[in-house]
């Protein structure tokens, strides 16, 4: 916790007008960044223990994804398209993963769907769209604009 | 071939790819003259027919577009046949005859494929367990 017995430096470079070129933009950017540091240097942090984490490993999250396209492509049986590892690891995520499961279904849609029953607990589907893969996916989507 | 190692027995038969990868319809709704659906309990299913994933169901299911159970694969003149796969007791897969005497499985949301009844045999599917005919549609 910082002190107040520390003293920080403060940031001065702000301009009248935003900045408008690249270069402007970098050098703010560098001068804030150093600053930063230097003050939580003073206060014993460092950037990399106050940097904000990802919510979620998108890279993780591609790797599950396409693993399990690949291994369940030949099932029919949703039984069997969730009783996988990395369709298990992706229901794991959570919430967080919602917005990317649903980017994936509006690029491609296909069974992730099952992923967001697991993970909300909804079935937004109508009756008139069961079945109907795509019409299935354009269901959640509204839903999850909602 | 991704194909072959998950069905060995298509190294050992002759098949054929006849379409490329949809998910717009599975086995199920393909066996059963569909390919706008994908057919499954849970996913789409005959409004009058149980969702267990029990082999009565699945006849019941194809009865729906006149499917009767009958004695074997073999061909027989005016009808088509299907034929439904289980693994341990749980149904897996619908193939159909084709007029040439081969097979045609929709293989998830993978491929169609033209094989031998026998080519699908294995822990992905299991094997035929009962085969269902109706007249040949006008």
């Amino acid at each position: 916790m910082a002190s107040s017995a520390h003293t920080l430096t403060p940031y001065v470079g702000w301009p009248d007008d935003p900045p408008s070129t690249s270069l402007q933009i970098d050098t703010m950017l560098r001068d804030i960044s150093g600053i930063a540091e230097a003050n939580l240097r003073t206060i014993g942090r460092t950037i990399e223990a106050v940097r904000v984490k990802p919510l979620f490993d998108r890279e993780a999250f591609i790797q599950h994804y396409n693993a399990w396209l690949e291994a369940s492509c030949f099932d029919s049986l949703p039984v069997h398209m969730r009783n996988h590892d990395s369709y298990r690891a992706i229901v794991q995520m959570g919430e967080r993963i919602v917005p990317a499961i649903a980017a994936e279904l509006r690029r491609n849609p296909s069974f992730l769907f099952l992923a967001l029953e697991d993970i909300t607990g909804h079935d937004p589907v109508p009756e008139d769209a069961y079945g109907n893969l795509k019409a299935t996916v354009d269901a959640w989507l509204a839903w999850l604009r909602k | 071939m991704h194909l072959v190692r998950k069905f060995p027995g298509l190294g050992e038969h002759p098949f054929e790819i006849t379409s490329e990868p949809t998910r717009d319809y599975n086995c199920i709704a393909w066996a059963a003259g569909v390919n706008h659906q994908f057919w499954w309990p849970g996913v789409f299913w005959p409004k009058s027919v149980g969702k267990q994933e029990t082999r009565e169901n699945f006849v019941k299911a194809f009865g729906t577009k006149g499917y009767r159970v009958c004695d074997g694969p073999d061909p027989e003149e005016g009808y088509e046949k299907i034929a439904l796969y289980e693994l341990d007791g749980v149904p897996t897969h619908a193939a159909k005859l084709l007029p040439d005497g081969r097979w045609s499985s929709k293989l998830g949301s993978s491929n169609d494929i033209a094989h031998t009844l026998e080519a699908l045999n294995g822990d992905q599917y299991g094997e035929p367990v009962l085969f269902l005919k109706r007249a040949l549609q006008a």
